[in-house]
C-alpha cells in the first residue's frame, strides 16, 4: 500500500500528469483509475514526502492530495508547493470537512477542496479547468 | 609775792643799769629766774595773778650763734693785728682775750682763749719753729693763760647778770618801767610799749602822768589804777612801784599791768553768783541749807512761799511738819549728823493755808575742802500725788493678795530661773510652808521622781519656744501622799521676748486622771477587739485623714502608723488606682454615702493585692459625720477569680460576636433570651424587643412563634414550624435550611442548626440556635450546578459529533472509493472504445469495496456491544425522591414545584438503577423544558408511582406545552429542542424496552403531557433474559442503541 503505484497505461491523447497523494492505498487505486480513465497520466504517492522526494512536481500538471495524512498534511504540501511551484494547482480532499480549521480554510481562497465522498464528475471537470498546461 | 632767789646777784651789783634790772626783775610780779637754763615763769603765780597758764621760755635767736663766734674770732683778729701792728704782743693778745670772754659763754670763750694761745706761739717763736716754742717760753706761756683764763672769768661773771636781767625785763609780758624821781620815765621794756600803743623810745623822758593820770608815786604794794593808752583808750591796770638807788640818784622801778580781762572774769564770776541763787529759787521744791547747829541760813523762794513764813520764823521746824512724821524725820536728823551719810524720809509738810502736803525730803552734809562738814542742806519736793497714787495701788495690791490667797486654787510665780517667787495660802497650806520658806525650798521637790525628766523636758522645752506650759503630773503633799495636780505655767514676756516670770495655777487634778484611768482601761479592752480582728480596721475624720489603724493594718502595709496616719494611706494604693480611688473617697466624704470600692494595695512585701474597703460614717447627734469608719478586706483571689471570669466571658462573647454565625439563645419556649451582635445586627432586634418577648407568655406546651414568623420566610416557615415544634418536643437537635429576613427587608439563606442546652437531669434549659449564612454558597451552588448541566450537556454534545464524525470519515473511505470506480467504470465503458478490461476491473474493485464498507460498519458496532448492565432489587419510590433531590437545583432555577404522589404497594423490581434513574431525570428535564413558558406558579410536575397489575407504572405529568406530534418524539434525531440532539426519548424507550417494559407518551394539548413509563415486576431472577441484557446499550452510546431501535 506504501509504494509508489505506476501508472499502467497511457490512454489519452493529452499527456498531463497528475499526481494523487492519500495514505488509503483503496482511495489512491480508485482516484487513479477514475483519472486514468479520464485519459490522464496519474502517478500515485502514499504520502506527501514521498512526492516531494520524487522530484515529480515540476512535471505535473495537477496536484491532487488528502488533507490527513500521516506526516506532511495536505495543506502544508500546497503551502511548500506554492513556493516551488506556483502556478501548479492543488486539488485538496477531506474525508472530514469539519477538521479543516480556519487558517487552512483562509489559505485556500479558491474552492479546489472536495469532500469524500467524491462527486468525480466535478472532480475530473476541476482538474481539466485547472491542469497546468506543461 | 615772792621773792626772786637773786641774792648772789644783789651782791654784785656794780652799775645802776644792772641794778634797775634787778630790781626791775624783783619787783616784776612774776616769778622769774635766771640760769643757764630757759627762764620760766612760776605756774602757781601766774594761776593766781589770773593770767593764762603757760610756759614762757626765753629763748636765745639762732642767729646769736653766729654773732658770738664771729666775734669771738673777730676780737681775736684785731687784737693779734694791735698787738703786731703797736709791738705790745702781749696788751694786744690780751685786748683780743677781753674781747672774745665777752661771749657769755663758755665754748666761745675757750675756743678765745685757745686762739690766743696759738697766737702766742706765733708771735714769740721763730719762724723755722712756730709750731713749737723754747723751753724758757713755756713759763711764759703758763703765766700768760692764767692771765687770760682770769681775765676772761672777771669780765664775764659780771656782765652775765646784767645781761640775764635784762633779758629777763624785756621779754615778760608785764609791763616794766623805771621813773626817776621827778616823775619822768627814764626805761621801759618792750611789753609797756606793746601795752599803751607808743614806740620803744617814745617814752624816754615823758612823764609818767601821761601813761598813769590818776596815780602819785608811793611805795605802798601794788592798786588798781586808771591808765590810758597812746590812743587815749583808759583801761584798769595794776601797778606797783619800788625805789631803788641812794638819796641823791632815787628811781623809781615799777611794773604796770592791763588788768582788765582780769576784772571782766571777776564781774563774770558776780553774775554766776547770782544766777545761782536765781536758779535756786526757780527749782519747784524746797532747797534749805543750815550751819552745823541747824541754824537755817538759805530757803529758796519756793520754800519761802510755800511755808508762807520768812526765813527767821523758820528756824522751828516741827511747827510746819505734821505732827506724825516728826520722829521719823528727827530720826533721819539725826542720822545725818551723826554718821554725814545722805538721808532721806517722806514727811508732811503745812502749806501756808494749813494744808498738809506730801514731801520728799533728801538731805546731806556740805563738806569743805578738806571734807571736813561744814553744814547741811537739803531738797524737798512734793511727790503728795504720787504718793496717794502709791497708797491706791497698794490698797488694790492688798486686794489682789486677798483675791490670790482666797480663790481655791494653788497660785505660783515663778521668776525666770525658776525659782519661786510667790505661792498664794492654798500653795503654802499644800506644802505646810511659810512663804519665806516655800521660796527657799521652790517646787522642784514636790515633783514625782520618776516624772522628773520628763517634767524637765517638758518645761525646757517650753522656756526655750516661750510658751505655756500644761502637764498633769503628781506632786508631794506635807502629808507625804503624791497627788495627780494639773499644772498650767504661763510666761510673761518683756518686749525683747525674754520671760520675766512665769505665773500659773495648780489645781487637783485626781479625780480627772482617775476617770481618764478608767476611760483608758475601757479603751483598752475596745482597742483589744479591734486589733484583734483578722480585718484591717481604721478611723478617718470628716476630711478623710486616717486617725487609727489597727496593728493588721500596719501589718499588711508593713509601715509605721505615723507613716500611714493622715493621707499616709494613698501612698499604698496602686498609682493605676490611686486617682478614681481617691475621687470615690472625696465623693463620700462630701456626700456620706457609704464607700465600698475595690482596689490594689501593696502589701508589706512590695506585692499589689485586691482588697475590698467599705467605710461607713458615724454622725454626731446634730447628723454631721464626725468619723468615718472602715475596714478593709483582702479579696485578691476572688477578685483575680472574677477578673479571670470576666474576661472569659468577655472574650466568650467577643467570639460570639465576632463569630460569622448569627447565634441566638432561646428558652424552652422559643423565646429568644439573647443573641451576638451579628444576628442583633442583621434581624434589627434590639432589646426592647427581647424585653418585649421575655414578658410574653408563650402558649401552653408550645412555642412562642411570633420573633420566628418575623425573621423567617413565609413560605419556609412552614416548613419550619413542624420541625421546632417537634424539636421542642423530643428536645434533639435540628438543622434546616431557610431564609431570613434582614432589617432591610432582604431574605438570605440560612442554614440553621438548634442545639438544645440540657441540665444534669435531661431537661432543655435553653436552645442555642446557629444560623450560617449560605446564601452566597447555595446562589453559587446554583450557579455551578447550572454550568455543570449546560457543561454535561455540551461535552455529551460534542463526544457525539466526534463518534459521528469517526464513523462517518471511516465509511466514507471506501463509499469514495466505491464512487471513484464506479465512475470509472462508467467512463471505460462510455468513451468512444470502450475498455472492457479496465471497466471490468473497476466494477470489481466497487463489490471489493463494498465488502469494506460493510466490514467497517460491522467493526463499529462491535466495539459497543460489550457494555454489560447491571440489574438490581431497586426501590422505586426512593428512586423517585432522589432524582427530584437531584434535581432539585434545576428545579428551583426553573421555579418548577415538584409535587410527588407516591403507591406504598409497589412490586418488588429488578432493574439498572442508574438506567432508571437517567430514564426518570431525562423525562423530568423534558418536563421542566416543557414548562419554560408557563407561568412560574403553574409550572407543577407530579410524578406518581402506580402499580398496574404486575407492573410498576411511572407517570410524570407536567403543564407544559403539549406534544406536537405524539408519534415521532420517539424518533431518533427528532427534537422540539434548539439545542436537543433528538436522542432522549429514544434512548429512554430503548432503556425502558430493554427492561421489557414500556414508554409512551400522552398529550393534554395545551395544557401538557403525561409521559408513563412501566417496568415489569420481577417474578424471577432467572426470568431475566440474557440476550435483553445484552442489547441494552451503554449509557454513554445511546445513538447506536437507538439506531439499532
Amino acid at each position: 500500500m506504501d509504494r509508489p503505484v505506476k501508472v499502467g497505461k497511457m490512454n489519452t491523447q493529452r499527456s498531463d500528469l497528475i499526481i494523487v497523494i492519500d495514505d488509503d492505498a483503496h482511495v489512491l487505486f480508485s482516484l487513479q483509475s477514475l483519472l486514468e480513465s479520464a485519459g490522464y497520466r496519474v502517478m500515485v504517492f502514499p504520502s506527501a514526502e514521498r512526492f516531494l522526494e520524487s522530484g515529480e512536481a515540476h512535471r505535473a500538471s495537477c496536484v491532487v492530495t488528502d488533507i490527513r495524512m500521516p506526516g506532511m498534511s495536505g495543506v502544508a504540501l500546497r503551502l511548500v508547493l506554492g513556493q516551488q511551484q506556483p502556478d501548479l494547482p492543488v486539488i485538496l480532499i477531506t474525508g472530514r470537512f469539519d477538521y479543516v480549521d480556519l487558517y487552512d480554510l483562509v489559505i485556500t481562497e479558491d474552492s479546489l477542496i472536495f469532500e469524500k465522498p467524491l462527486d468525480t464528475s466535478s472532480l475530473v471537470e476541476t482538474i481539466q479547468k485547472t491542469a497546468r498546461s506543461l | 609775792m615772792r621773792k626772786p632767789k637773786l641774792s648772789r646777784a644783789k651782791k654784785r651789783q656794780k652799775s645802776s643799769g644792772a641794778r634797775d634790772y634787778a630790781r626791775a626783775a624783783e619787783i616784776c610780779p612774776l616769778y622769774v629766774s635766771v640760769s643757764n637754763q630757759p627762764a620760766k615763769y612760776d605756774y602757781d603765780l601766774c594761776h593766781r595773778r589770773g593770767m593764762r597758764m603757760d610756759q614762757i621760755y626765753l629763748r636765745t635767736p639762732a642767729s646769736s650763734y653766729l654773732y658770738r663766734y664771729g666775734l669771738v674770732v673777730a676780737s681775736c683778729a684785731i687784737g693779734t693785728g694791735l698787738g703786731w701792728a703797736t709791738g705790745a704782743k702781749a696788751t694786744c693778745l690780751l685786748l683780743a682775750v677781753i674781747f672774745s670772754s665777752l661771749s657769755r659763754e663758755r665754748i666761745p670763750s675757750l675756743i678765745s682763749v685757745f686762739l690766743c694761745a696759738a697766737a702766742f706761739g706765733s708771735f714769740f717763736l721763730s719762724r723755722p719753729a712756730h709750731a713749737w716754742m723754747l723751753p724758757a717760753d713755756f713759763l711764759r706761756l703758763a703765766a700768760f693763760l692764767i692771765a687770760a683764763f682770769l681775765v676772761r672769768y672777771l669780765v664775764r661773771s659780771g656782765r652775765v647778770f646784767d645781761r640775764s636781767y635784762r633779758a629777763a625785763v624785756d621779754t615778760v609780758p608785764i609791763g616794766m618801767i623805771a621813773v626817776d624821781s621827778a616823775g619822768m620815765i627814764l626805761s621801759v621794756n618792750p611789753a609797756i610799749t606793746e601795752i599803751f600803743g607808743y614806740g620803744s623810745t617814745e617814752l624816754k623822758g615823758k612823764p609818767l602822768s601821761l601813761l598813769l593820770p590818776d596815780f602819785a608815786l608811793k611805795c605802798a604794794g601794788t592798786e588798781e589804777v586808771k591808765a590810758q593808752r597812746k590812743d587815749g583808750e583808759r583801761f584798769a591796770a595794776e601797778v606797783g612801784f619800788g625805789i631803788e638807788g641812794s638819796e641823791d640818784r632815787r628811781r623809781w622801778i615799777g611794773f604796770i599791768r592791763d588788768i582788765t580781762l582780769q576784772l571782766k572774769d571777776r564781774d563774770a564770776l558776780g553774775r554766776a553768783q547770782r544766777d545761782l541763787g536765781l536758779l535756786m529759787d526757780m527749782i519747784p521744791g524746797m532747797v534749805w541749807r543750815s550751819d552745823l547747829d541747824d541754824k537755817i541760813d538759805f530757803l529758796n523762794q519756793y520754800a519761802l512761799d510755800y511755808l508762807g513764813e520768812p526765813i527767821e520764823n523758820v528756824q522751828r521746824r516741827e511747827q510746819f511738819i505734821h505732827p506724825e512724821d516728826v520722829p521719823a524725820r528727827q530720826r533721819a536728823q539725826n542720822k545725818l549728823m551723826s554718821s554725814g551719810m545722805p538721808q532721806a524720809v517722806e514727811v508732811r509738810v503745812r502749806r501756808n493755808d494749813g494744808e498738809y502736803r506730801w514731801f520728799h525730803s533728801r538731805m546731806q552734809a556740805v563738806r569743805d575742802e578738806q571734807q571736813k562738814i561744814v553744814g547741811y542742806c537739803g531738797l524737798m519736793w512734793d511727790c503728795d500725788e504720787q504718793k496717794r497714787a502709791n497708797d491706791a495701788l497698794t490698797a488694790a495690791m492688798n486686794e489682789l493678795n486677798t483675791l490670790m490667797e482666797s480663790i481655791p486654787a494653788m497660785v505660783l510665780v515663778k521668776r525666770a530661773d525658776g525659782t519661786v517667787e510667790y505661792g498664794n495660802q492654798q500653795m503654802l497650806d499644800f506644802v505646810d510652808m511659810t512663804l519665806p520658806e516655800f521660796r527657799q525650798h521652790g517646787c522642784e521637790f514636790l515633783a514625782h521622781p520618776d516624772e522628773m525628766n520628763e517634767l524637765i523636758e517638758l518645761y525646757g522645752a517650753a522656756v526655750a519656744e516661750v510658751r505655756m506650759f500644761r502637764h498633769t503630773y503628781r506632786w508631794l503633799r506635807h502629808d507625804g501622799q503624791y497627788v495627780w495636780i494639773e499644772n498650767v505655767m504661763n510666761p510673761v514676756v518683756d518686749e525683747a521676748g525674754n520671760i520675766l516670770k512665769w505665773y500659773g495655777v495648780v489645781l487637783d487634778a485626781t479625780d480627772r486622771v482617775r476617770a481618764e484611768q478608767v476611760l483608758k482601761e475601757s479603751e483598752q479592752k475596745y482597742i483589744e477587739i479591734i486589733e484583734g480582728i483578722p480585718a484591717r480596721v481604721f478611723r478617718c475624720g470628716p476630711d478623710g485623714k486616717a486617725e487609727y489603724v489597727n496593728s493588721r493594718h500596719l501589718e499588711f502595709t508593713g509601715k509605721t502608723r505615723e507613716e500611714v496616719l493622715g493621707f499616709g494611706y494613698i501612698a499604698s494604693i496602686h498609682p493605676d488606682d490611686v486617682g478614681w480611688v481617691m475621687d470615690k473617697v472625696g465623693h463620700s466624704l462630701r456626700t456620706g454615702v457609704p464607700f465600698r470600692e475595690t482596689y490594689r494595695e501593696r502589701r508589706a512585701d512590695g506585692e499589689y493585692v485586691w482588697i475590698e474597703s467599705s467605710a461607713q460614717p458615724f454622725r454626731g447627734q446634730d447628723g454631721t459625720i464626725t468619723k468615718w469608719y472602715g475596714i478593709n478586706i483582702v479579696v485578691d483571689e476572688l477578685k483575680k477569680a472574677t477578673d479571670a471570669l470576666a474576661a472569659s466571658q468577655a472574650e466568650f462573647r467577643l467570639m460570639l460576636d465576632s463569630s460569622p454565625a448569627l447565634i441566638c439563645r432561646s428558652d424552652p419556649s422559643g423565646r429568644p433570651i439573647s443573641m451576638n451582635k451579628r444576628m442583633a445586627e442583621y434581624t434589627g432586634f434590639g432589646e426592647d424587643d427581647l424585653d418585649k418577648w421575655t414578658l410574653a407568655t408563650p402558649p401552653a406546651n408550645g412555642i412562642l412563634i411570633e420573633p420566628w414568623q418575623r425573621i423567617i420566610h413565609p413560605d419556609d416557615f412552614a416548613a419550619i414550624e413542624p420541625i421546632f415544634q417537634e424539636a421542642a418536643r423530643t428536645g434533639r437537635m435540628f438543622g434546616a435550611e431557610l431564609r431570613l429576613k434582614r432589617w432591610d427587608g432582604v431574605y438570605r439563606w440560612f442554614h440553621l442548626r438548634g442545639e438544645p442546652l440540657s441540665d444534669s437531669e435531661g431537661r432543655v434549659v435553653s436552645w442555642f440556635g446557629a444560623y450560617l449564612d449560605i446564601h452566597d454558597a447555595r446562589k453559587m451552588e446554583e450557579q455551578l450546578t447550572n454550568l455543570q448541566n449546560r457543561l454535561t450537556r455540551a461535552s455529551q454534545a460534542a463526544a457525539a459529533a466526534e463518534l459521528s464524525a469517526s464513523i462517518a470519515h471511516e465509511v466514507n473511505q471506501p463509499l469514495t472509493a466505491i464512487i471513484a470506480h464506479s465512475e470509472a467504470c462508467i467512463r471505460w465503458l462510455s468513451s468512444a472504445t470502450p475498455d472492457i478490461e479496465r471497466a471490468v476491473f473497476s466494477a470489481t474493485n466497487v463489490v471489493h469495496e463494498g465488502m469494506n464498507a460493510a466490514e467497517i460498519v460491522r467493526r463499529i458496532r462491535s466495539l459497543f456491544q460489550k457494555a454489560p448492565s447491571t440489574k438490581s432489587l431497586i426501590d422505586l419510590n426512593h428512586l423517585i425522591v432522589e432524582v427530584v433531590r437531584m434535581l432539585a437545583a434545576r428545579l428551583r432555577e426553573s421555579q418548577v414545584t415538584v409535587c410527588t404522589e407516591l403507591a406504598a404497594d409497589l412490586p418488588p423490581l429488578m432493574a439498572d438503577y442508574v438506567q432508571i434513574q437517567q430514564v426518570l431525570a431525562n423525562l423530568i428535564q423534558n418536563a421542566i423544558e416543557a414548562m419554560k413558558d408557563t407561568p412560574a406558579p403553574l409550572r407543577l410536575i407530579t410524578l406518581r408511582s402506580v402499580r398496574r397489575d404486575d407492573c410498576a407504572e411511572v407517570e410524570i405529568e407536567d403543564h407544559g406545552h403539549g406534544i406536537e406530534d405524539i408519534t415521532m418524539i420517539f424518533e431518533t434525531f427528532y427534537s422540539t429542542k434548539t439545542s436537543g440532539f433528538g436522542m432522549g426519548l429514544p434512548i429512554c424507550r430503548s432503556i425502558a424496552e430493554a427492561h421489557r417494559g414500556r414508554l409512551w407518551a400522552e398529550s393534554k394539548g395545551t395544557c401538557g403531557s403525561i409521559f408513563h413509563f412501566t417496568i415489569p415486576a420481577t417474578t424471577n431472577e432467572h426470568d431475566q433474559s440474557p440476550e435483553v441484557h445484552r442489547t441494552c446499550p451503554a449509557t454513554n452510546s445511546e445513538a447506536f442503541s437507538s439506531r439499532e431501535n
